[in-house]
This record gives C-alpha cells, sequence and structure tokens, in this order.
C-alpha cells in the first residue's frame, strides 16, 4: 500500500475514435492511480491503449478522429477533463511532462536543441532569455551531455539517438513537472542506450522526485523501474499490482503468458520453442463478446464468452479482472 | 558552400551556351517573314528575295547564329525586325518594366493571399473552410484567363461606372493618355487602376496553386512527432503553427517561390493580349511567330539566364533555412 | 408708314405660324436624306431659319442661289437688322427691291463690295469663289486673303481660281475654316454657281466654324506602327500613323484621284507635266510649293525630293518596295522647287512620284554610312511637312498628336489626337462600348460590329465597307485538272461562294470582278455564276469526268481520282475554315476536297515553279491601279527562265485577245479608251475564269455620330485617316 498522496487517479476513463470504418474503443475504461513520486508501468501490446490513455491524461487527443468520451482524470484532486485548453496548455510541459518513442523525429530539425529547451523553460517560468539558456545548460549536464555550452547550439541531427533522448528528458524535466509520462521513450533505442537512458531516468527520479508514468511494451523495462505495474489488454486494465507481485505471482492468465514468453537467461537450454501466447490482439472493431481476452486465454468457459468481468481486488492492492485468475 | 557556389557558376556558362544554341535552332524553324507581303500587288517576288538576303534568312541557322553570336559579343543583340529602327534591347528594355510591375505585384498579391489561405486549410482539414477554399482554388486554376478577363472588363469597365460616367476600372492599357506631365503621385495612381484587373485575373490562378502547395506542406509538417512534442510542451496553438509548423513548412514553398521568380520576367502572354498590356509575353510571342529572332533570343536568353541563377539561388537558400542541408 | 409696315410684319407674321407648311419642319426634307454629305448644317439652319424648304416638303439642294438671296441668307444668318438708306448703294438694287434692306446691312457690315461699276448683280447665281470671297470677309480675314499671292488649294484645278479670289479660296478650303469641299475628281470648281447645299454648307461653317466643337479625338487601331518611317516598313500601321505627320507632293484620294499637296500640280498630259515619247520613254515635272516647311521649321525645297530618290534606291537600306522608283534614269534640278524627271517606260505610279524625306536631317547620316538608315532616331522621332507631329509615344499604347500649327495647309481643327492600339478585337469591343473610344476603322470583325450596333446604334454610325483584300484560289491551268475551260466554270457554278463568305463570318459578298469594285472601270462580270450544282455537274460530264459505279466521286479523263488536295499557309485557320465549307459543296460534284496546310514559302514557290494544282490565300486589290491587279493575266507574266521567275501569272494562262487588251490597258491615255479596254478584259476574264475569286472581306468602321469629314470607304492604300486634319466635330 502506497500512503504517499495521491497525484493521479484515472476513473473509468473511456477514449474512442470515430473513423470512416467504424468506432474504435481504444480505451475502453481504464482505472489507474499513480501516487506522487511513484513509479508506475502501464504494460501491453501494440494497441491495447497505453499511448492512447497517456495522450488522454495530457488532453492531447486528435479531434477529430479522437474523443474522451467518459471517465475523470484527476490531477491534484482536480479533473483535467473538465479544464479549458489554456489552463491544460499551462499544466503541459510545467506540471506534466511526456517524452515520446522516436526520439530522431521528436525534435523540430530547424531549431537548436537550447533553442527548444529554453522554450519549454521560458513559457512556463519568468525568467529571462539569459537565464533560461543557463537554466537549460544545466539541464543538458543533468541528463549528462558532455560539453552543454557547446551543444546549446547544435542542430538535433547532429546528434545520435541517445543523445535526442536525453534532450528530450532534459526538456521535459526542465520545469519539475510532478509527472513525467515516458511513453516507449526506449523502445527505439538499442539496448546499451536503453539502459543508459533508463539508469538516468532511475537517477533523475531519485534526485528530482517526481512521478514517473512509463508506458512499454517490455515487461522487463519496468522490471527494474517500477513500484506499480499495471497491465492493459484491449483498452483495459486486466491486472495492477506492486511490480514484486506481478512478477512473483500473475493472477490473470495474460499476464502470465506475456511472463512466459520473456526469453530467460538462466534457465537451462531447451530445444522447446519459447512460449507465446496463441491468437493476435482482436480488431477493435471486432471486440469478442465477453471478456476481450477469452479468444486466446487457455481458461475460458462459456461464462467468459458472455459475461465481462469486473476489476476484483484479490488481495490488498492487488486487482484482477477475471472469472478464473491464476492461484498465486 | 563556397567551393560549391563557384563550381555551379562555372557551370552555368556552359549551359547558357548550350541554351542559346538550341533555342536558336528551334527559332529558325519559323519561316520568314516576308513571304505574306506577297499579297500587296506593289511588291513584287524581287522585293521579297531583296529583304529576305538583307536579314539574312536566305542562310542556314548556324551560319545566322554565328553572325548573331558574333554580335552579342560585341555587346550588339542585333535589331528588330519588329521594330525596324529600334534595337532588340531597346525594343525588350520597353517591355520588361511593364512585365515586372504587373508580375512582380501579382506575384506578391498571390503569396500574400495564397499562403495563409493554405496554412488555413490544413490547420482546419477536412471542415468547411478547407471546401470551400479547395473549390474556389481549382477554379482559379481551371478558370481560361482570357474569358475571365473578358468578364471582369464587362464587370468593372462597361457595367458599374464612376459618377463621371467613365469607366469604373479602365478596361486594358496601363496609362491614361495626356497624363505625361502630372505629378508622381497622379501618375502612379493613374497606373495603379490599369493594374487591379490584370492582377486579380492572374493572381486568382496563383493563390490557387500557392494555396495548395502550402496546404500540403502544412498538413505534412503537421503530423509530424516534433509538433506533438511542442504541443506536450505547452507551447499555445497559435505558436505551434507559425513557429515550429510554418518554419519547417516553408523549406519547400521558399525553394519553389526562388524558383517561380524568372517567370514574372516572362510575363502572361494572353492576360497582356487581353488587357492590352505592352508587355514580355506580348512580345516574345509576336518576336518568335514573326521570326524577329533578335529580339526573340534577348527574351530568351534574359528568362534563361533567370531561370538557371535563381536555381542556385534556390538551392542556396534551401541550405541556408534547412539546417540539415549542407553542400561540399 | 410705321404702322402700316408694322401691320404688313403682323400679317406675314400671323401666316407664318398659320401655316405649317412654311414652318421649318425639324423633322427632315424628301429630298435630303440624313446620309446627304450638308443634311445637318440644311437642318441646322433651317431650325434657324437662315433658309427655308418648299412648300411641297422638299428642299432642292442641287437649285441654284442669286446673289441677292445669299446676301438674305448671310444677313439672316448673321442676325443683322435690315438697313434701309435713303440712297441705295448699287445702282442695280434699288429701294424697292425685296432684297432691298438685306443688300444694304451686307454692304454696311462690309461684306460685300460689288461687281464692279456700282453694280451688284442681284440676279446672278452666285459662283462659288465668289462665295468664298463673300464669307472670307464676314469672317473678317480678308487682309489675310490679300496677302496670299499663290493658291493653295490642294486641288487639280487650282490654276483655273480667279486671281481676285486665290486668298479667298486658300484660306476657305483651309480645316478651320472649310467653307468649301472638294467633289470626287478634287477639283473645287470655282466657277461654277453655288448649289443650295453648298451654300447652306458654307453659311453653316461661318457662322459656327469648325473649331467650335470639341478639339480632340479618340481613335482605335489595332495595331501600333511598327515605326514611323515608311520607307523600310511595309506595315499598314506605319502608313495609318505617317498620315498623320506628312503630307506628300502628290497624294490620292480614297477613291483613286490624283491631287497636288505639297506639289503645284499633278503633272498630266492635259497640263502639258507628263510628256510619253514614242520611245516609251517618259518625262514629268515635279513643282512643290514655295514657303512650306519641315517640322523643324527648315524649308522645303526641291532638294529634299532629290534626295529622297537617293534613298529609295539605296541596296544598303531596306527599302520594301522602290516601284516605280527604279524606271528613273535622270533627274533635272530646275530650280529650288522644281525638277524634271525622265523615265524609262511608263508605269500607273509616275504621276504620283515618290514621298518626301528631310535632306538636312537624313542627310548627313546617308552620307556618313547609308546602312545607319535603317537604325536612324529617325524611325522614333521622324521630321515631316504634315498637319501633326508625335506629341507622345508609349510604344504599343498609345500616340497622341499634336497640331502643327504651321502646316501649310493651314492649322488643323483638332489640337489633340489620340491614337489607341488595341490588339485584341474582344478588349477593342469593350472600350468602345465604354464610350471612350470616337472612331475605329477596319478593326472589329463582322460580327462584333453588329453586336456594337445593336447596343450604341444610337449614338455611332457603323459602316460595312467593302474591303480590297479577298481570297483568291489560283489554279494551274496547264495541269490535267484545270485545262478544260469547262472545269473552270463547273467550279464557279458548284461552289456557293456568297455563302461561304458568309459563314467563314467576314463579309456579305463574293468577289465579282477581277478588278476592285471602288474603280471606275468595275463590272460586276462574275455575277452571272450563280450557285448551281446541276450546272456544274453538267459541265463536269460534258468534260468527261466520269462518275464511278456507286456515283461517290469522279475521275479526270485521264483516270485520277478526283481528290483535290489544297494547300494553305500553315496556322491560317480561317482558310482552313474556308476549305471545311466548300468540301461538301464538292462532295456534290464528286470531287473530294482535302486540306493541306503547308509553309507559306514552300507554296508560294510551287506556284512560281509550276508544280501546283490550286492553292489558296489572300490577295489584294489596288483601288487606284487597276492594272495591277490584271497584269497577271497576261501571257508574258508566266514566271520562266527567261523573266527569272519573277512573273506572276501563277495559273499559267494564255490568251491572245486577252493579251491585247491588256497591252492597250497599259498603252491608253484617255479615260474612254481605258474604260473600253478594261471592260474587254472583265468580260474575257468571266469567260475565261483564269483564277478563282473566293470571298470579298468586309471592314466595318464604327464613327461616333457628330463627327465630320469622316469619309467611309475602302482601299488598300489609302486610309481613313487621310483626311484627319480636316475633321471636326458638329455643333
Amino acid at each position: 500500500m502506497d500512503n504517499r498522496e495521491v497525484l493521479v487517479d484515472i476513473k473509468n476513463l473511456r477514449t474512442f475514435f470515430y473513423t470512416e470504418d467504424g468506432v474504435v474503443p481504444a480505451v475502453d475504461g481504464i482505472d489507474l492511480t499513480i501516487h506522487q513520486g511513484e513509479v508506475v508501468g502501464l504494460v501491453g501490446e501494440s494497441g491495447c491503449g497505453k499511448s492512447v490513455t497517456a495522450l488522454s491524461i495530457m488532453r492531447l487527443i486528435p479531434d477529430p478522429p479522437g474523443k474522451i468520451v467518459g471517465g475523470e482524470i484527476f490531477f491534484h484532486g482536480e479533473d483535467l477533463l473538465k479544464k479549458s485548453n489554456e489552463e491544460m496548455r499551462l499544466i503541459r510541459g510545467d506540471k506534466i511532462s511526456m517524452i515520446f518513442q522516436e526520439p530522431m523525429t521528436s525534435l523540430n530539425p530547424v531549431y537548436t536543441i537550447g533553442d527548444q529547451i529554453s522554450e519549454a523553460i521560458t513559457l512556463h517560468q519568468k525568467i529571462n532569455a539569459v537565464e533560461a539558456k543557463k537554466r537549460t545548460i544545466e539541464m543538458l549536464h543533468l541528463v549528462g551531455i558532455p560539453e552543454p555550452e557547446r551543444r546549446y547550439s547544435q542542430y538535433p541531427h547532429e546528434m545520435s539517438g541517445g543523445m535526442r533522448q536525453r534532450v528530450m528528458i532534459a526538456m521535459a524535466l526542465s520545469c519539475n513537472p510532478d509527472l513525467l509520462i515516458s511513453d516507449e521513450a526506449t523502445t527505439a533505442l538499442d539496448v546499451t542506450i536503453q539502459a543508459q537512458i533508463l539508469d538516468l531516468m532511475r537517477g533523475l527520479q531519485k534526485k528530482l522526485g517526481m512521478a514517473i508514468l512509463i508506458i512499454t511494451h517490455n515487461l522487463a523495462v519496468v522490471a527494474e523501474m517500477a513500484d506499480t505495474i499495471n497491465i492493459a489488454y484491449a483498452g483495459k486494465i486486466v491486472e495492477s499490482a506492486t511490480a514484486r507481485e506481478i512478477f512473483k505471482s500473475p493472477r490473470h492468465p495474460y499476464t502470465y503468458g506475456l511472463l512466459q514468453s520473456i526469453p530467460k537467461f538462466t534457465e537451462k537450454r531447451t530445444s522447446e520453442p519459447l512460449p507465446a501466447i496463441e491468437g493476435m490482439v482482436p480488431s477493435p472493431y471486432h471486440m469478442p463478446k465477453g471478456c476481450s481476452f477469452n479468444p486466446r486465454c487457455p481458461f475460458a468457459t462459456e461464462k467468459c464468452r458472455e459475461e465481462e468481468p469486473e476489476l476484483v481486488e484479490l488481495a490488498p492492492g492487488h486487482m484482477v479482472r477475471c472469472f478464473h485468475p491464476i492461484e498465486s | 558552400m563556397r567551393d560549391y557556389v563557384i563550381r555551379r557558376i562555372l557551370g552555368m556558362i556552359p549551359l547558357i551556351l548550350i541554351v542559346m544554341i538550341v533555342s536558336f535552332a528551334i527559332f529558325s524553324m519559323v519561316p520568314n517573314p516576308f513571304a505574306a507581303l506577297i499579297e500587296n500587288p506593289r511588291i513584287k517576288r524581287s522585293d521579297i528575295d531583296r529583304l529576305i538576303k538583307a536579314w539574312g534568312f536566305d542562310l542556314p541557322w548556324y551560319m545566322r547564329f554565328f553572325r548573331w553570336f558574333g554580335g552579342v559579343i560585341r555587346g550588339d543583340w542585333g535589331p528588330s525586325l519588329l521594330y525596324p529602327g529600334s534595337s532588340a534591347r531597346d525594343v525588350i528594355a520597353l517591355a520588361l518594366p511593364v512585365t515586372v510591375r504587373l508580375m512582380g505585384i501579382e506575384f506578391l498579391v498571390a503569396l500574400a493571399i495564397g499562403l495563409p489561405i493554405g496554412i488555413l486549410s490544413a490547420i482546419k482539414q477536412y471542415s468547411m473552410t478547407d471546401y470551400v477554399v479547395t473549390v474556389v482554388s481549382f477554379m482559379g486554376m481551371s478558370m481560361p484567363t482570357f474569358w475571365f478577363g473578358l468578364l471582369l472588363m464587362m464587370l468593372f469597365s462597361v457595367v458599374l461606372k464612376r459618377p463621371s460616367g467613365m469607366p469604373l476600372l479602365p478596361p486594358g492599357g496601363i496609362l491614361t493618355p495626356g497624363l505625361e506631365e502630372a505629378s508622381f503621385w497622379v501618375k502612379f495612381l493613374d497606373r495603379a487602376q490599369y493594374l487591379v484587373m490584370p492582377v486579380i485575373v492572374l493572381a486568382f490562378s496563383s493563390i490557387g496553386s500557392w494555396a495548395r502547395y502550402m496546404r500540403s506542406s502544412m498538413l505534412e509538417v503537421i503530423r509530424q512527432d516534433y509538433i506533438r512534442t511542442a504541443r506536450a510542451k505547452g507551447v499555445p496553438e497559435r505558436s505551434v503553427i507559425n513557429k515550429h509548423a510554418l518554419r519547417n513548412a516553408m523549406i519547400p514553398i521558399v525553394t519553389l517561390i526562388a524558383l517561380s521568380v524568372p517567370a514574372i520576367v516572362g510575363g502572361a502572354s494572353i492576360t497582356e493580349t487581353i488587357f492590352n498590356i505592352p508587355g514580355m509575353g506580348k512580345l516574345i510571342i509576336a518576336a518568335e511567330t514573326k521570326a524577329d529572332y533578335p529580339t526573340a533570343m534577348v527574351g530568351l536568353m534574359l528568362i534563361s539566364i533567370l531561370v538557371i541563377v535563381f536555381n542556385l539561388l534556390a538551392d542556396i537558400v534551401y541550405a541556408w533555412i534547412d539546417p540539415r542541408i549542407k553542400y561540399s | 408708314m410705321r404702322r402700316f409696315l408694322s401691320v404688313v410684319l403682323a400679317v406675314v407674321l400671323l401666316l407664318t405660324v398659320c401655316s405649317p407648311v412654311l414652318t421649318a419642319r425639324a423633322a427632315s426634307f424628301k429630298d435630303v436624306p440624313a446620309s446627304y454629305w450638308a443634311s445637318d448644317e440644311i437642318k441646322a439652319l433651317t431650325d434657324k431659319k437662315v433658309i427655308t424648304g418648299y412648300a411641297d416638303g422638299t428642299f432642292k439642294p442641287e437649285g441654284k442661289v442669286t446673289r441677292e438671296e445669299f446676301a438674305k441668307m448671310i444677313v439672316v444668318a448673321k442676325g443683322l437688322s435690315l438697313v434701309t438708306p435713303a440712297k441705295p448703294t448699287f445702282t442695280d438694287v434699288a429701294k424697292s427691291r425685296w432684297s432691298y434692306g438685306y443688300v444694304e446691312a451686307a454692304a454696311k457690315a462690309g461684306y460685300i463690295v460689288g461687281i464692279g461699276g456700282g453694280k451688284f448683280g442681284p440676279t446672278a447665281q452666285i459662283k462659288r469663289q465668289d462665295m468664298a470671297v463673300l464669307l472670307v470677309r464676314v469672317l473678317g480675314q480678308q487682309s489675310a486673303a490679300s496677302a496670299i499671292k499663290e493658291p493653295v488649294t490642294m486641288s487639280n484645278d487650282e490654276s483655273s481660281i480667279s486671281s481676285y479670289a486665290i486668298g479667298a479660296m486658300t484660306i476657305a478650303v483651309r480645316p478651320r475654316v472649310q467653307l468649301l469641299r472638294w467633289d470626287k475628281f478634287r477639283n473645287l470648281n470655282p466657277t461654277v454657281s453655288a448649289t443650295r447645299g453648298d451654300c447652306a454648307y458654307a453659311i453653316y461653317n461661318t457662322i459656327v466654324p469648325p473649331a467650335s466643337g470639341k478639339k480632340s479625338v479618340t481613335i482605335a487601331e489595332e495595331n501600333a506602327p511598327e515605326n514611323l518611317f515608311p520607307l523600310i516598313s511595309d506595315s499598314a500601321y506605319t502608313m495609318k500613323a505617317v498620315t498623320f505627320l506628312a503630307s506628300a507632293p502628290i497624294s490620292v484620294t480614297p477613291y483613286g484621284i490624283t491631287y497636288p499637296e505639297m506639289a503645284k500640280y499633278v503633272p498630266s498630259l492635259a497640263n502639258g507635266h507628263l510628256i510619253r515619247n514614242a520611245d516609251g520613254t517618259v518625262i514629268s515635272d515635279v513643282e512643290l510649293r514655295k514657303g512650306m516647311t519641315w517640322s523643324d521649321g527648315k524649308p522645303v525645297t526641291i532638294d529634299d525630293y532629290i534626295f529622297s530618290h537617293k534613298l529609295y534606291m539605296s541596296d544598303d537600306i531596306q527599302v520594301v518596295s522602290r516601284s516605280p522608283m527604279d524606271l528613273v534614269t535622270k533627274i533635272q534640278k530646275i530650280n529650288d522647287y522644281k525638277c524634271r524627271i525622265t523615265w524609262k517606260s511608263w508605269d500607273a505610279y509616275i504621276p504620283t512620284g515618290w514621298s518626301i524625306y528631310p535632306e538636312h536631317i537624313l542627310g548627313p547620316q546617308f552620307t556618313k554610312d547609308p546602312k545607319s538608315i535603317n537604325t536612324s532616331d529617325f524611325n522614333n522621332n521622324p521630321v515631316y511637312c504634315g498637319p501633326y507631329v508625335v506629341k507622345t509615344n508609349v510604344q504599343g499604347q498609345y500616340i497622341t498628336y499634336a497640331a502643327n500649327k504651321n502646316w501649310f495647309g493651314g492649322q488643323p481643327v483638332f489640337d489633340t489626337i489620340t491614337e489607341r492600339f488595341i490588339v485584341d478585337t474582344n478588349t477593342l469591343l469593350i472600350n468602345m462600348l465604354t464610350g471612350t473610344i470616337d472612331v475605329s476603322s477596319e478593326s472589329l470583325p463582322l460580327d462584333l460590329a453588329q453586336q456594337f450596333e445593336a447596343k450604341m446604334g444610337n449614338s455611332f454610325n457603323v459602316y460595312y465597307n467593302k474591303g480590297t483584300s479577298c481570297g483568291v484560289m489560283p489554279w494551274n491551268i496547264s495541269s490535267p485538272w484545270f485545262s478544260d475551260k469547262r472545269v473552270r466554270q463547273a467550279f464557279y457554278y458548284g461552289i456557293d461562294r456568297a455563302l461561304v463568305t458568309k459563314k467563314a463570318m467576314v463579309g456579305n459578298d463574293p468577289v465579282l470582278s477581277p478588278i476592285s469594285s471602288g474603280s471606275a472601270y468595275y463590272k460586276p462580270v462574275l455575277a452571272k455564276y450563280t450557285y448551281d450544282p446541276d450546272k456544274a455537274n453538267a459541265l463536269l460530264d460534258a468534260a468527261g469526268w466520269k462518275w464511278n459505279a456507286a456515283h461517290t466521286q469522279r475521275t479526270l479523263p485521264d483516270g485520277t481520282a478526283a481528290v483535290l488536295k489544297v494547300p494553305f499557309s500553315q496556322g491560317a485557320a480561317f482558310r482552313e475554315r474556308e476549305i471545311t465549307l466548300m468540301q461538301p459543296m464538292l462532295t456534290k460534284l464528286g470531287i473530294t476536297m482535302q486540306h493541306d496546310p503547308m509553309d507559306f514559302d514552300a507554296l508560294l514557290d510551287s506556284e512560281t515553279n509550276g508544280t501546283f494544282i490550286i492553292t489558296l490565300h489572300g490577295v489584294s486589290f489596288d483601288n487606284y491601279d487597276p492594272y495591277g491587279s490584271v497584269l497577271s493575266f497576261r501571257s508574258d507574266q508566266i514566271p520562266t527562265q527567261a523573266n527569272g521567275m519573277q512573273g506572276q501569272n501563277v495559273t499559267r494562262y494564255k490568251s491572245a485577245d486577252m493579251d491585247k487588251w491588256l497591252y492597250a490597258a497599259q498603252a491608253a491615255t484617255t479615260s474612254a479608251a481605258l474604260n473600253e479596254a478594261y471592260s474587254h478584259i472583265q468580260d474575257i476574264f468571266a469567260e475565261d475564269l483564269p483564277t478563282f475569286y473566293l470571298e470579298q472581306r468586309m471592314y466595318p468602321d464604327e464613327v461616333r455620330k457628330g463627327l465630320k469629314g469622316y469619309d467611309h470607304f475602302f482601299s488598300s492604300t489609302v486610309y481613313n485617316v487621310w483626311n484627319v486634319q480636316y475633321w471636326y466635330w458638329f455643333k
């Protein structure tokens, strides 16, 4: 149990996309809580609604074709969905920051990285340009970029992927936000750089104390960092528990399947194929009746095909959405 | 960069020479202008033969080319056939300022209206505004200039009148006879009223094109990740468009602008004919059909050199505004 | 006495009021149509009661006027009160005479001085020159008149003016005076009695001089002149512009009559200044008037004229045409104003001579380097001796002309003339619809002119003039196709030429004679070839052109299929259309006609070399010299090696009869002989049909109502602005 204050409380968030081919319920009832200073993981396959959740928090859903159709997102006790555009703008970059998956394209190619970071600072704080530049260089130093004074005037294309992601982080943290959302921030980097960036984020979290919402499809990423892990499937959270609990005793068949499919270094060599979850993520236009995981679930029963299970607290802090959760 | 520019400039020289020879060869396919004189009962065959010989049309085209080229090197661009007694250079020098005035103003007007419309269209893609702009753009691009011009003249000169009974706008021409000794401002305003309708006719079609180019460039840019980053930073929407998006969207547009400048000198022959403007378009066409090769060559060389120079300029400007581009 | 007179006056007035016939009818007289040359003046004067019509509603404009009647007219026109002195001024105008008061008033005002011996000659018909003398006095220009020693009337009968009337006649024809007009033969007829029309015109212009109206006019043209130097330019527009600027020694009226402008007379056999020798050589005199100046003030002398000949003959100058200057063998200067020219052989243009250029400007350039004339500044800033000079020239847009106040013929009426150049005919129409243009000649095509008339017919006159250009389809008579006269006639019967002309929207009538319809010798000999396909087919049958089995196509007697390719100048859409119009007509005759667009040079070459069968292009008639149009039917004009392929008889027509009459026309010296020759020429043409004429083009003129002096007509060499210095707005 976490006795820190609740920072973000998402209740029954539903974000739909209205396209020519039909309605896509990308996020269909997500509940999620982030406490101050907590590192929360949001894990799932592509298309399960995790990025959409993040963008919904930021209110950056492109409208058309997307629309937040229901639910509440409480931040510091205030429902973000009821705020005006201008109020949200002031929050973005200042109280809640986000970093994205593609560092190669996430920075504006025609402005120097220094300018882009300084812009974030001057947007939200009343300091002059010289001060902003100083602070930018501090941030660059903080994220581990060597020769920050020289790098200030460089353009994104003059830096490697890893460097750019560091710049993104510097930009996101420049105003000391309460929450940093990292949307697959390390997915596009090669493994060693990935490890570096994760180390950096861990270090910064300890230093600055902000909460982080790590969105990833890779359980390994959240294993070390997250306090709490949420597993998402087909627009809903299917399991939520502490990291330890998830890895030690996964209760939802999907979580179990995910863990099984991670190649483990320590296991002895076998000639058996790596276990994978059968089937594919359902098409958002044709969600299966009942529990959305039932077509792929080895434990599915008739009930699963008829009714949708609710999120149930099976153990303190451990929520599962299943009629037949796995025994711990 | 400097070496690149020098190399390009050196490369222009053989290019210009080739253009000269090829143009001259093509012009020579036009038959001599004296044959039609036979209709006049007082002109005999021997008169026509004498004229053919005097103007050099009895020589094969390459001999004529050397004769002409020899003159050009000495600074003598040759006499005009269309205007006996005047040199080709004088004839062009009279038509050039008229054309530059008309086309230059039209160019600026088209950019000033077309680009913002394109941006608006892109931001509000698929909205009513976008559809209206698209329809009007296509109308403008498809409208035959001579028909539109005549229609405007009927409206503004025959139907609409000033209180004095004179037409609201003069139907064609460039100046009012009798104002030669008037003050600068009177003459300026007089000239201006003649430009209104031709500029409308010409701009109407270019506005459509510029709006389309800007729209598609802008649409491409708005979808980029760095725009999302800017929004996530809390940049106000107006700055997202005008600062982040526009600077990137303008890169191809600026090159297009640089490449379009030489067309200012070429004039628009149909519009000039309809509006009775003694400009380059009309002049070059007349020179080409009446086999006035000195005048046609001066005009053509002027435009070719401008095209070649502005191509180089476009490349230089491109490198200047896009930091990713570097020439070696 | 006074009471009696007032009673008489009252009765007369009453009668005038009661009798509607005697009242001036503001409408028209039966015999004075709106197109009558003096109808405006007659109407205006009748409104003012200066003159009246007759009880039967006529005016009888050709009637004669007695001297006392004229005195009354002028007194009433000037609003003078009658004068009745005790003693009569003239012995033959007694107090009892009805015209007494008028004659005395005129005498008192100084208008009339009598015919000598104290007499006035009241019942004699007033002669035109006397009318001029009298009205010049009314205008107060008598002293100016007496200072004039040599007449400057630019008429062919200048020498027949009585010496006392020289000054008055000179003044009377000046632009700002215009009391008398020349007749069709460019004679002033000074000793002929003035008609009622003449008097109305003269008196009106006395009380409302031509310069009373607006003194400017705007003319529209299609194209701007290439330059202002006709020596090296063939452009009609250059010639037109130079008409404003340059007078010539001998000019031509649109009706083909020569008259002396800068010269004192036209050299002719009648006046002895033209001699045709037995050996074929010709001698002509050219005598210039004294006192003329170029527009820069330098005097005009015969040296300028002699120098001009050098320009024409120089091979270094790109002279367009040097005919007939190349026939000159000797020029002998007699004095500063006169020279005598010897010519190798006769040419119809010898009496006209050549144009005159200023030696003091072009001479030095010519001496230094003749080639420099081609690029001389004179091209765009010329100096001539004419009624106007160029004030502003905006290349391609407009030219404003300012009146040359010192023109030897008198100050022109209009101070400024603006000539605007509008290339596109639709734009021209729009400009004309805005009302900013007064005159547009031969620029709008037929359909647009008709549209214009429908809209602005109230304020503009539209004249549909027959043009001098026409379409011609020369055929090769030496080819198997056209060697048979019956085939040629079949074409004339089988092609509806009138329809082609109308449908191609260029005119109303086809060509009806090989010589210009404006010529005095014209006979519409081709009118007999009305459209008759049956007759055409019958002629083709008779000529041995057989039908094929399906009766769709014929073959010639030698077996070739009747498929006729008609070459025309590539890009001439108009000719293409004519062929399209003719195709179905020829199909009815079993002949397939095909388009064959070709480079025009190649087309002309094929005509010269005789390798063609038929072609289609345009040709112009010469109004002044019909001989030029028919010369090409002479057999010695067939292009051969012997004449260096220079002949124009491309159809290869040979006829001894035609040759005989053509030589006769060339040698003829009297108009009766010319008439007979041309009559035969045209008849033979209509029988033998050496070539095929198609459409006669029509060139409409649009002229604002109220512009006097404008003469609508057609001519390929004389332009409608030929007398622009005499135009004025009727007030």
